[in-house]
């Protein structure tokens, strides 16, 4: 039972980063390595408002979400908005580049010290007892409901949302798009937004459970197999992948040895790379373009 | 003389900042007139069409020279969407329709410019005109056949709101039935809609049959314009659009008279 | 929230700027260190202890008249960056003393550039590696608390005190050579010493969940747990075991932030055992670092700094005693003899001498949450072991 536990929260937790890299891959193909940057970075505004309101909590989370929205909107417009029309590695190299400059940011305002935002907006962090005697903490349960209304509510603002449909149409033809009057700015600055706030969604929650400092970054990018796994470009296939990539890695810890949970992701991935290398769900012939 | 809607004057388009694709070319559209490119492959028809609809950074291309003037306003080198809610709606060769999104989907990620004057609103006018949309509206737009996909991708162009449509290549590949029925319906939504017409188009039998007004691209340059029924009138029209081999036979060499006959006509 | 990390600003702009009008004999000494980068946590405070006892020495007066200038570079803990701020120190600067505040993997290359220009190097925040113990390469020092193989010692010693050696004991590192090859000793040691080690969990530097592995201890189990790895690593581990209903007792190493994460986390089946006193003890020391922090505004908790504080301590010791403190030679051979009072930051003097330049005696002391005063109290004194 516990074993199912840790498995589904891993699985939260990847998938809900996951789902930020295949947002922005999807509508615009730039692979986001900034991501585990921007989550850290939206963790860290809860520190940042946790300090300014700390008189209500609650406000306090959702300025620090709304505020990565805005951010990753802001990241699009005034940087990447530039690369638009170049090559794609071109930009890709400019979100490595962002995240350099956001991990020294990060360091230079906050500094390098460990922070516990749950004490610092003086909540707990109680213990659910599950049937089988599995337990969970509030925030890792909070963390998969947090994955699962995410998912949900991407699915259907893409499935039925126009704007969603915009961003379906601008992914898979961007200047049909900008013909049909679709304006592509908005279009991947919304994606971005959106991106960065599902990551920040997943920082904030992970530093409420088990506090934050800069080492969340890698966290960010052992999420990024899961969304390969899955297929970059498919939202259903990130949930697969993350499921995947959580339980070989908690099976492996279990059964066989802890110290291999680091490679796991990577081995899972390689063998998706040599049977399917566009991955469970992606699209064969996004493939080609890259 | 009336300010006529879309005035294109000595434009020059370069490729990659090197390859001049197109140059001196200048044609008008009035407002309900339905007006016809014609040229062979590579006359620079579509890169005149798209310069009118603007270029995306991806295609590295750019308006080095000369006006567009819609409405009397300038729209070199604007971003399509731009060009789009001021009323100038493409309907492109290839890639016209979202393959992954249905039918529905096609004509709903269209941003809402306003209805007709009438009231109506756009859906109930597109299937008004392509009563077959209506009723493949779930259907995943990759799943059409050819026709079908030029219907939904005119609607799709209809849902701008546009005072002029651009269409690149309406016949291509599609049955000859197909064809009559899809310019039926151009000449259908001109006359209720008082939607402008500039068409695209190799088949210069298609266009001068619907078309008031026509011009004749050759590498990059205008070599001919004049009424459509002035056009097909035209020997050369008649031989080389139209393949009514008259007279004797001419060698290639002659073409380039058109030139001379710019100067004529123009 | 600290607003801007103003001290490493300046330090970087001291550097850049590098000034040698600055005072004609001012003694320098260099510094590479992970100012920056994934690890800095565990480095950046001790530094700022270390800048703050050097600048209220040269307020002081300095030693013996002359001034100290303590030149600070970033190496975001990478070798080739360590190499290269080591390399500019030695020759462009013409430090006396080179230090290094990073992590293991930057030890190799300021080793050898140290070595190649014949300036003494000390370690003053991470593990001490080998060389400095007995018999000791001439040329390295280490200041820092973290003894290998002692800890493990002290730690089983105190388990065993508290619980016998009817035990069943899990172990917890990260997956870093230091980190493992501390926990592979101690579970040998612990086997030796009749104790039943019933998981041994090597987690990856940053895990996105403690619970898997904090799973097979619980199920293995454990009564006791000793865990000699990051802050990061040992602390969510242990939160992670409490989240799964787990009651046993988990030792830890006392990392700079030991003190603020005992009072945060409050549970009574949570030691640490380190080898610098706490500031729960209130020494008048401790008053002296509480207040150059608040005077300099500094970023990080005073509590935090006594590793830097005391590596200032042994540098001006060392400089002090030194004939020719100007010359790098010469401070060597003085710190290759030096008996500092660590004035109860310690558990005694440190102690170098020809062959030993860890110490000569290395002290613990096991600290905890004490629920009903509500306070940290200490578990166990000063235990002491002799270093040979």
């Amino acid at each position: 039972m516990q074993l199912a536990v840790n498995i589904l929260v891993l699985a939260a937790i990847y998938a809900l980063i996951a789902c930020g890299y295949v947002l922005i891959y999807r509508v615009s193909r730039v692979l986001n390595l900034a991501h585990g940057e921007l989550m850290m970075l939206g963790a860290y505004m809860l520190v940042a408002t946790a300090s300014a309101f700390s008189m209500s909590p609650v406000m306090a989370v959702v300025i620090a979400a709304l505020m990565s929205l805005a951010v990753g909107g802001m990241v699009y417009l005034f940087l990447m908005r530039r690369m638009t029309g170049e090559m794609v590695l071109a930009a890709v190299l400019t979100t490595v580049a962002l995240g350099i400059l956001i991990r020294g940011a990060v360091i230079l305002i906050w500094s390098a010290q460990q922070y516990h935002p749950r004490a610092m907006l003086g909540w707990g962090n109680p213990v659910i007892t599950l049937p089988g005697d599995a337990r969970i903490s509030l925030y890792a349960a909070l963390l998969i409901m947090a994955t699962v209304v995410v998912y949900g509510g991407l699915f259907l603002f893409l499935r039925f949302g126009r704007w969603g449909m915009r961003m379906r149409a601008a992914g898979q033809d961007p200047l049909l798009a900008a013909q049909r009057g679709i304006n592509l700015h908005a279009v991947f600055a919304l994606a971005w937004g959106l991106s960065t706030f599902t990551g920040a969604l997943a920082g904030i929650l992970i530093a409420l459970d088990s506090g934050l400092d800069s080492t969340m970054v890698m966290i960010g990018l052992k999420a990024f197999p899961a969304a390969l796994v899955g297929g970059l470009d498919s939202l259903a296939g990130a949930l697969l992948g993350a499921l995947i990539i959580a339980a070989a890695e908690v099976g492996v810890i279990r059964f066989i040895d802890p110290l291999l949970a680091d490679v796991v992701p990577f081995i899972v991935l390689i063998a998706m790379l040599v049977i399917r290398p566009w991955g469970l769900f992606g699209t064969r012939e996004e493939l080609d373009r890259v | 003389m009336t300010v006529p809607l879309l005035a294109v004057d000595k434009l020059e388009v370069v490729y990659q900042r090197a390859i001049t694709a197109i140059q001196g070319v200048s044609l008008k559209v009035s407002e309900g007139q339905i007006v016809a490119i014609l040229g062979t492959n590579g006359a620079g028809k579509t890169t005149t069409l798209r310069a009118i609809s603007g270029f995306l950074g991806l295609d590295d291309a750019r308006v080095t020279e000369g006006t567009i003037l819609f409405r009397g306003a300038h729209l070199e080198n604007r971003p399509p969407h731009e060009i789009t809610w001021r009323g100038l709606a493409i309907v492109p060769e290839r890639d016209k329709v979202f393959p992954n999104l249905s039918v529905a989907e096609n004509l709903a990620v269209v941003p809402r410019r306003r209805g007709t004057a009438d009231g109506r609103s756009m859906e109930e006018v597109v299937y008004h005109f392509f009563p077959r949309l209506a009723e493949l509206k779930r259907r995943e737009a990759g799943l059409l056949s050819g026709g079908e996909r030029q219907m939904l991708a005119i609607a799709s162009g209809l849902m701008c709101a546009p005072d002029l449509l651009l269409i690149d290549e309406l016949s291509l590949g599609l049955a000859p039935v197909a064809v009559g029925k899809l310019t039926e319906s151009l000449v259908q939504i001109r006359d209720e809609l008082g939607i402008s017409i500039l068409l695209v188009e190799q088949s210069a039998s298609v266009a001068l049959r619907i078309a008031d007004y026509g011009y004749v691209l050759e590498n990059g340059r205008v070599v001919l314009d004049g009424d459509a029924q002035r056009l097909l009138g035209h020997a050369d029209i008649q031989e080389f659009y139209l393949g009514h081999a008259g007279g004797s036979r001419r060698s290639y060499r002659d073409v380039k008279q058109y030139r001379r006959s710019r100067r004529w006509y123009g | 929230m600290k607003t801007m990390n103003w001290s490493i600003l300046v330090g970087l702009a001291t550097v850049l700027a590098a000034p040698p009008a600055l005072a004609q004999d001012a003694l320098k000494i260099g510094l590479t260190g992970a100012l920056t980068g994934p690890v800095a946590g565990t480095y950046a405070p001790a530094v700022e202890g270390l800048r703050l006892y050097i600048d209220r020495l040269n307020k002081a007066g300095g030693v013996n008249g002359r001034q100290i200038e303590l030149l600070l570079q970033d190496d975001a803990s990478e070798p080739s960056r360590a190499a290269a701020n080591a390399k500019r120190f030695l020759t462009q600067d013409g430090v006396v003393m080179l230090l290094n505040a990073s992590l293991s993997s930057t030890y190799a290359p300021t080793i050898a550039e140290a070595k190649r220009a014949g300036v003494p190097l000390l370690f003053t925040a991470a593990a001490c590696p080998p060389e400095v113990f007995p018999p000791a390469d001439p040329n390295l020092f280490c200041t820092t608390a973290f003894g290998t193989e002692y800890d493990s010692r002290a730690a089983l010693n105190f388990i065993k005190e508290t619980a016998g050696t009817e035990v069943k004991i899990g172990f917890q590192a990260m997956a870093i050579p230091v980190s493992r090859g501390e926990i592979d000793y101690a579970e040998n040691l612990a086997k030796g010493m009749g104790m039943t080690s019933v998981a041994k969990e090597i987690t990856p530097p940053p895990a996105p969940d403690y619970s898997p592995f904090a799973s097979n201890i619980s199920s293995a189990g454990a009564e006791w747990v000793w865990s000699w790895a990051p802050w990061g690593s040992q602390i969510k581990t242990f939160e992670a075991l409490r989240r799964l209903g787990w009651e046993g007792n988990y030792l830890a190493w006392a990392h700079l932030e030991a003190e603020s994460e005992l009072e945060r986390v409050k549970d009574p089946g949570f030691y640490v055992l380190g080898a610098n006193a706490l500031f729960a003890e209130d020494l008048p020391v401790m008053q002296e670092i509480t207040d150059a922090a608040q005077a300099a505004g500094a970023e990080y908790p005073a509590n935090q700094m006594t590793e830097g504080w005391i590596a200032g301590m042994v540098i001006e010791a060392a400089l002090a005693s030194a004939e020719d403190p100007g010359s790098a030679d010469s401070v060597r051979e003085a710190m290759s003899g030096l008996s500092v009072d660590t004035k109860g930051l310690r558990g005694g003097s440190l102690e170098w001498t020809e062959e030993n330049h860890f110490r000569t005696q290395q002290h613990y002391k096991v600290y905890r949450w004490n629920p009903e005063s509500e306070g940290i109290e200490t578990v166990s004194g000063w235990t002491t072991f002799d270093v040979e």
